[in-house]
């Protein structure tokens, strides 16, 4: 078998390892991190398994985040069905990373509002680390509407947070 | 102050942008020097540098990312997951390309098919326009062309295929669904023909159907399943097949059939095969039309049909052009000689009704 296919597969990994994972992070928010890499897993494993569909018309990371998504969802139903009655233990955080976490809950709940192109913006920015050029160049948008959309998400989700600060 | 509040106008995007990393470094000297006199600005780069930190955190772990690994049983999921290939018809060749290249670049990244996670040897090569192959007992994966195949795995050619080892070879007819393993070959369904050219050939090599257990000596032979019947026909070598007391051997030219019961019964060279459903009679394997050592086995089982039967001859090897038998007593029809001691009384007195041996 020639290199070069398990070295494009590589590259998959590779390129948008981190976006896939931040898709599981971010909805899977306030889970283990070790269910966020179990997820993950799980993930690659459906790209192998659902490659059928995969259109060449979308866009690899379209693809990767509608899997991904799915995944957790998957795993959010078989969670709800299997949860028991026991009450889960609280846990005690020092106060500092309580205000982190409230922050970052109250600022979950606003990303949760936004449309699925939104998240997918904030997605690429926090995940690939990418330039609005770069963004640009994947969803084939102008750079200045991709750099406009996030200038206009920010001041949205401060304003939101603004008791937070 | 207004000058500030002049200079503060349009700041908030470009202090945005500070914090993304997207400005000029003039322009970032330039937010800079604002927000170190701004006391305004000051706190709203704060807030978005607090916003970044907090929307990074519910995306990014602060723990490095894990390396994508598939396990064995993670890899036999994948295999039933790709079970949806070989009905997807629509993008059939597509998928199938996509879907080897991703399957073999998987397998071969993560070094499955590498002695490290495989536990399971590649026992040899399947080429077949079309087959599906697993590791539990139903096939899963669909294939296209050629694949390796695990000492173990479950393969169903849906044309005919071709498996080879260094061992041994199996021919698959269209249909044909055999688990194969280095210690045996186990047929669920359909018709296969095994060449086991290794020399000397193990005696604990096992053929198995759901009603029969044969054994091989070295040997050239085929094996079907259909309608619950097994038949065995040796081509080359010697087989043993297993009775409930004892075993049946075979040798090259003879064949057995074995039905429900689990008790072979040996059909001697140059079988006439009589399916009473459709009143066909084939000549099966290589028979010579004129040989006399044919034998006349007539399932009876699925014919309540007595006296004078109408049937119909195909000669494989003399066309396709069919020998048509008038109505009449059987025997008088044919040459050939037929062992009527083989034959149980049912349906001896079937056919043979006015000439009772």
């Amino acid at each position: 078998m020639p290199d070069d296919k398990s070295a494009a597969l590589d590259g998959m990994i590779e390129k948008y390892g981190k976006y896939v994972f931040g898709v599981v992070r971010y909805f899977l928010y306030g889970e283990p991190h070790e269910t966020h890499e179990e997820i993950y897993q799980e993930v690659w494993m459906r790209v192998c398994r659902g490659f059928e569909k995969f259109e060449s018309r979308s866009k690899i990371s379209t693809y990767l985040y509608v899997i991904a998504k799915n995944t957790v969802f998957s795993f959010l139903e078989k969670k709800k069905r299997e949860r028991t009655e026991s009450l889960e233990e609280l846990k005690v955080e020092p106060q500092a990373v309580m205000r982190d976490e409230a922050l970052r809950l109250t600022l979950k709940a606003a990303i949760d509002g936004l449309g699925e192109d939104e998240q997918r913006l904030l997605l690429y920015k926090y995940t690939l680390d990418m330039s609005c050029r770069e963004i640009a160049e994947e969803l084939s948008l102008s750079e200045d509407n991709v750099k406009q959309k996030l200038l206009r998400l920010r001041r949205r989700m401060r304003e939101i947070l603004g008791d937070c600060f | 102050m207004d000058d500030t509040a002049k200079k503060c106008s349009g700041m908030e995007d470009n202090i945005i942008l500070y914090v993304d990393g997207e400005l000029s470094e003039a322009e970032k000297r330039n937010v800079e020097r604002h927000i170190e006199s701004c006391s305004k600005c000051r706190k709203l780069h704060e807030s978005y540098a607090k916003l970044d930190k907090a929307a990074s955190a519910l995306f990014v772990s602060e723990r490095p990312l894990v390396k994508v690994r598939i396990q064995k049983t993670l890899a036999q999921k994948i295999l039933e997951m790709i079970s949806g290939l070989a009905v997807s018809q629509r993008f059939a060749f597509q998928t199938a390309v996509l879907a080897a290249f991703i399957f073999s670049a998987f397998f071969l990244y993560h070094g499955f098919l590498g002695p490290k996670l495989s536990s399971k040897a590649v026992l040899g090569r399947f080429v077949c326009p079309r087959f599906q192959a697993g590791v539990e007992l139903e096939p899963v994966a669909g294939y296209f062309g050629a694949g390796e195949i695990f000492d173990g795995a479950t393969v169903k050619a849906i044309e005919t295929g071709t498996f080879s080892s260094d061992k041994f070879n199996v021919t698959f007819k269209s249909g044909a669904q055999a688990k194969l393993g280095a210690n045996g070959i186990k047929l669920i369904a359909g018709a296969i023909d095994i060449d086991y050219f290794k020399k000397p050939a193990p005696v604990d090599f096992e053929i198995s159907t759901p009603n029969s257990l044969i054994f091989i000596r070295g040997t050239r032979l085929a094996v079907s399943y259909l309608n619950s019947v097994t038949e065995v026909s040796v081509v080359e070598g010697r087989v043993a097949v297993m009775k409930k007391s004892g075993e049946l051997i075979l040798v090259a030219g003879d064949g057995a059939i074995i039905k429900k019961d689990g008790e072979p019964w040996r059909l001697t060279k140059n079988e006439i095969h009589v399916d009473m459903r459709t009143g066909e009679l084939e000549l099966k394997k290589n028979n010579d039309h004129k040989a006399l050592d044919t034998l006349l086995r007539i399932d009876s089982s699925r014919s309540e049909k007595t006296g004078p039967v109408e049937i119909t001859v195909k000669n494989n090897n003399e066309g396709t052009q069919p020998v048509v038998i008038e109505k009449g007593p059987v025997e008088k029809l044919f040459d050939y000689e037929v062992d009527l001691n083989s034959m149980d009384e049912k349906t001896r007195r079937l056919f043979f009704k006015n000439k009772p041996r």
